[in-house]
């Protein structure tokens, strides 16, 4: 049975109206119930005789009073009225300032040993029984993350990895491309791909290899220990990676206005894609995070 | 009986009042410039004396010890004097007090902003003025005790027993957490390192927030609450409880400040067992001052001294439950190092602390200058736009912490961090910066509205600097308990037990978790590919200290999925064994530095310090750009490299002996990588160029000071390299 309706972005009373609706009837029927209600206890009380009418009215009044919680309230406080405080003033006096000597208010008392008996199970739970530590508790999320990623790839459609991915000749692809390189890229390698901190990126040469695949790795992966470029796959989606990586492809040949000389080596592409270089990379990959579904 | 004439001391309080309101204008001014910098990063550009980093430890500094300190130096010498029914001991150890004190502030307004710190927070202070505080303190607590000695009252009130409780324990904390090895006149390094640093520091740290900001504000509570309101206090036997409980209890608890850290999983157990144990002495202390209001709550509405008492009794109530909750393991792990900290600590300090000390300001005032207030408008407007600057501070900061913390934890279904950039948690919460601005503003307006009504105040009054008084001397007693005594009626009067058996509650706890830290081996496990810092590292992390980076940014890896897939492996205790101070931080406006080193590439560093924004675009980070272009001086290094070998870092005198050598290949190495950039060499051979034409001087790169932050940065962390992780573990064991 369905208790809640999915009405994704928009609230529900706005994506379906008719709950408007719906939400007004009961309001409705809520009056009616309560206009009924004191109509029938009207015609009731008519009905009844002079004393009883009286009667009716002392005991109504009388519930209002909320006997049990006022007792309850006068255990846990135990304070002595103000009228009676001259029962309990001490004969102290501080610069004028007098002290009461009203009992430590219960509910207080309660409070202390409650907290007591926690620290008390906490240290005995965690030192002397040693239930998990930290590292104990980190290992598990850890290994429970393991599980449910592994679970959400085996039914993921369209998963887009540093094996499968491809060179997105959609211009869609490329524009979004375009624009990630312009926010993330641009601080390092200029706007036109000539290359500044990180390598130029419109000539032949790649220091970690070029091609689609490489390139892909090479963002998801980050650079060269220590010179190089930080790992992406952490602020970039895999699509986004393989859109900027499409769009980077296309800088290749074009000329950039301070361009920085080659580093690298050329690369040329081998006409088997199954070479050595694009096999070994992904075999580390399997938790790592650059699956995931494309929609 | 015969009956004695004197007179207090009003002079000295009335100085202390006006000390308190100009450092409350001023420690708040620092702060709302602060809050400004979260919007406009670069709002003090190039000024390095203004960067966030360095005008951060100014403010908490100033709002602490300045505004808070003066009030409650101002609050005990008006109420001890006629709780005693004596004149203060010494006027002129007062007088030192009060000079000594204003001149610590000053020397601190002067050094932090020049970025001499030791960079341990809330005791930034370098070694000369630690020593200067010290002195002052006691002067302070040796006037106590003597006009305690001379007093004229003979059991000692409750408020009493919270300024005995204050004086030992701020100056045990204040001198054990100080222990530092100095290595010039303003630079010295903690005799503690690492995990051992962390811990002793933030026993320091909770227990200055106790000791300086709770137990004497207490005290002024019960002094000025029964006074102001004319009632007597509700439960006598309630002080007895919650005081001694309180005071016991709070020492324990500074290890909350470290859970989920490298600190030893018993250590933080401790941490969280005796937080949640603080709720109850806490709160005695709320309810002896609400129900002390018990039948004067009309006067409540339109008496300004109660209202504001009031919503400070309430803060702290509700400050000091949070507390215990944010020590709750689970509820820490999304508190810390966000925004969360910055709304609790605000409540405490401009609710109880602020409110406490404008309701006794609006008390003393026309009390001291026989006159009334000159407007009570003036004073309700103050409490109503106080009350509201305070919502509007706090809550934003609540919404602005719990939203970036779940931003930090939030996966992708494949794994992946939904918010990989940590910039995308910031720019999320800029309008809650925004609010929190406007909401400081308004509490700063309300303070100037409440100087300018003292001001007109004090001048239709007229001052009473001695105030006549007479009481009966004390005569002699039994020394033991006489019959019908109880034991704490006994206590009351005898001074010197009470305050040893007050200095005992409040070493316990101290003594059971650190002792055992620094002692027992085990707590800290060794990892062999540890090693010291180069002399530039060395150097560098003196310039990570100066500019306070640790303000914004932490070295602490806390063992969560998010944080180890967003900054790498979790931070381990033997990491950080030759670090003297330890930099783990307490809040994280940027992102974690641990495992920073080797992310970047070194002009990637170069370029970020000179215009964060231009590596990151939308940072919030300001620029350094004098880190960029000064001149660094290595003279010193020889020396700190022989007080740190003093601190147990193993140098040897050969490599104290090649520093300079060393620090000029690493710095060399870091010039020819920045080469890599033509940028870089463009820009930086035409400058070049530009000073060899005017014939000026020029700093090679490799002799500025950016060079040895880079070396520091790109050290950081890399002892241990993830791949390496699972072995080192195993060696641990």
């Amino acid at each position: 049975m369905e208790y809640f309706i999915d009405s994704g972005e928009k609230p529900a009373i706005i994506e379906y109206p008719i709950t408007q609706f719906f939400m007004l009837m009961v309001l409705m029927i809520l009056i009616a119930i309560e206009l009924i209600l004191s109509s029938i206890e009207n015609v009731m009380f008519q009905t009844l005789s002079p004393e009883a009418k009286e009667r009716y009215l002392e005991s109504k009044a009388k519930k209002r009073e909320w006997t049990w919680a006022n007792n309850i309230y006068k255990r846990l406080t135990k304070t002595r009225e103000i009228e009676k405080e001259g029962e309990i003033i001490l004969d102290h006096n501080y610069d004028g300032i007098r002290e009461l000597d009203n009992v430590l208010p219960p509910w207080w008392v309660y409070l202390f040993y409650a907290t007591i008996i926690f620290g008390v199970v906490y240290l005995i739970r965690f030192h002397v029984a040693g239930d998990y530590d930290q590292k104990l508790e980190y290992e598990q999320e850890v290994a429970a993350a393991k599980i449910a990623i592994e679970e959400y790839k085996k039914t993921a459609k369209d998963l887009v990895d540093v094996n499968t991915v491809e060179f997105l000749s959609e211009a869609a692809d490329l524009s979004a491309g375009e624009k990630i390189f312009a926010t993330s890229c641009v601080a390092c390698h200029m706007a036109d791909g000539g290359g500044g901190i990180g390598p130029n990126l419109t000539d032949e040469y790649w220091i970690l290899g070029g091609g689609i695949k490489n390139v892909f790795n090479t963002i998801s992966e980050g650079g060269r220990d220590g010179k190089g470029m930080i790992a992406w796959k952490q602020s970039l989606k895999p699509l986004e990676m393989a859109q900027v990586a499409s769009y980077i492809l296309t800088l290749g040949g074009t000329t950039a206005a301070n361009p920085k000389a080659a580093e690298g080596e050329i690369w040329v592409d081998p006409d088997a894609p199954e070479s050595e270089e694009t096999n070994e990379a992904p075999m580390e990959q399997v938790s790592d995070s650059t699956d995931v579904a494309m929609n | 009986m015969e009956i004695q004439q004197f007179s207090y001391d009003n002079k000295i309080v009335q100085k202390f009042l006006y000390a308190t309101m100009l450092w409350g204008v001023v420690g708040m001014l620092v702060g709302l410039l602060l809050a400004f910098m979260f919007l406009f990063p670069n709002i003090t550009d190039g000024i390095s004396w203004l960067s966030f980093g360095r005008l951060r430890p100014l403010h908490t500094n100033a709002v602490i010890f300045a505004f808070v300190g003066n009030a409650i130096f101002a609050g005990v010498y008006y109420s001890t004097q006629r709780l005693l029914k004596a004149r203060m001991f010494s006027d002129f150890m007062s007088n030192f007090n009060f000079w000594g004190w204003q001149l610590i502030i000053v020397a601190a307004a002067i050094t932090l902003p020049l970025g001499y710190t030791t960079s341990k927070e809330y005791a930034e202070l370098e070694w000369p003025i630690d020593i200067a505080i010290a002195i002052v303190w006691v002067v302070f607590g040796w006037n106590l005790i003597g006009t305690i000695l001379k007093r004229r009252q003979r059991h000692l009130y409750v408020a009493i027993w919270f300024y005995l409780a204050t004086f030992v324990t701020v100056a045990v904390l204040h001198i054990f957490n100080s222990l530092e090895l100095p290595v010039a006149a303003l630079k010295s390094y903690s005799v503690y390192a690492g995990v051992q640093d962390a811990l002793v520091q933030w026993w320091y740290g909770h227990n200055a927030v106790a000791f300086f900001l709770t137990t004497p504000f207490l005290g002024l509570m019960y002094y000025f609450v029964p006074k102001a309101a004319n009632r007597p206090i509700y439960s006598y036997r309630l002080s007895i409880v919650h005081f001694w409980s309180l005071i016991f209890i709070y020492i324990w608890a500074g290890p909350h400040h470290l859970l989920y850290s490298s600190l030893p999983d018993w250590a933080q157990n401790l941490g969280v067992a005796f937080s949640v144990m603080l709720i109850a002495p806490s709160w005695g202390g709320m309810i002896n001052g609400l129900l002390t209001l018990r039948g004067v709550w009309d006067k409540v509405r339109t008496d300004a001294t109660l209202k504001f008492m009031v919503v400070a009794i309430t803060g702290y109530g509700m400050a000091t439950f949070e507390g215990p909750m944010l020590s709750l393991k689970n509820v820490n792990a999304i508190a810390h190092f966000s925004d969360w900290i910055i709304a609790h600590v605000h409540v405490g300090a401009l609710a109880w602390n602020g409110f406490l000390t404008f309701g006794m300001i609006y008390w003393l005032v026309p009390k001291m200058f026989k006159t009334t207030l000159y407007s009570k408008g003036l004073a309700n407007l103050h409490f109503w736009i106080g009350t509201l600057g305070i919502i509007l501070y706090a809550l934003p900061m609540y919404v602005a912490g719990f939203t970036q913390a779940l931003m930090w934890k939030e996966f992708n279904p494949d794994g992946s961090l939904v918010y990989g950039n940590f910039l995308e948690t910031v720019t999320q919460i800029i309008p809650m910066y925004w609010m929190r601005a406007i909401g400081g503003t308004m509490f700063l307006v309300g303070m100037l509205i409440m100087v300018y009504n003292v001001i007109i105040t004090i001048r239709k009054g007229s001052s009473v600097e001695d105030e006549l008084a007479e009481a009966p001397a004390l005569t002699r007693v039994s020394k033991r308990r006489v019959a019908g005594e109880t034991f704490h009626s006994w206590l009351e009067r005898k001074p010197v037990q009470l305050t040893i058996l007050a200095t005992v509650a409040i070493l316990i706890g101290g003594i059971v978790q650190i002792v055992p830290t620094i002692l027992v081996k085990s707590n800290i496990p060794t990892i062999t590919s540890v090693k010291p810092y180069t002399p530039l590292e060395l150097e560098g992390r003196d310039l990570y200290i100066r500019e306070g980076c640790v303000g914004c940014h932490s070295q602490m890896i806390r063992p969560f999925r998010s944080e180890v897939e967003r900054y790498g492996e979790y931070s381990k205790a033997g990491e950080f064994v030759y670090d003297h101070p330890f930099l783990w931080g307490s809040k994280r406006t940027g992102p974690d530095l641990h495992r920073i080193g080797g992310k970047y590439s070194d002009n990637w560093h170069l370029n970020h310090m000179y215009d964060p924004q231009s590596t990151s675009s939308g940072s919030i980070m300001p620029a350094y750009q004098w880190l960029v272009i000064n001149e660094h001086d290595r003279s010193a290094t020889q020396s700190k490299m022989e007080a740190m070998v003093k601190l147990g870092v193993p140098y040897t005198d050969e490599d104290i002996a090649n520093a300079p050598q060393s620090m000029a290949e690493q710095a060399t190495q870091i010039e020819k990588n920045l080469y890599t950039d033509p940028e870089f060499e463009k820009t930086y051979e035409a400058d070049k160029k530009y000073a060899q034409e005017n014939g000026e001087d020029f700093i090679e790169m490799r002799n500025r000071e950016i060079v040895a932050l880079i070396a520091y940065l790109q050290r950081l962390g890399t002892d241990i390299k993830i791949k390496e992780t699972e072995e080192i573990l195993s060696q641990n064991k």
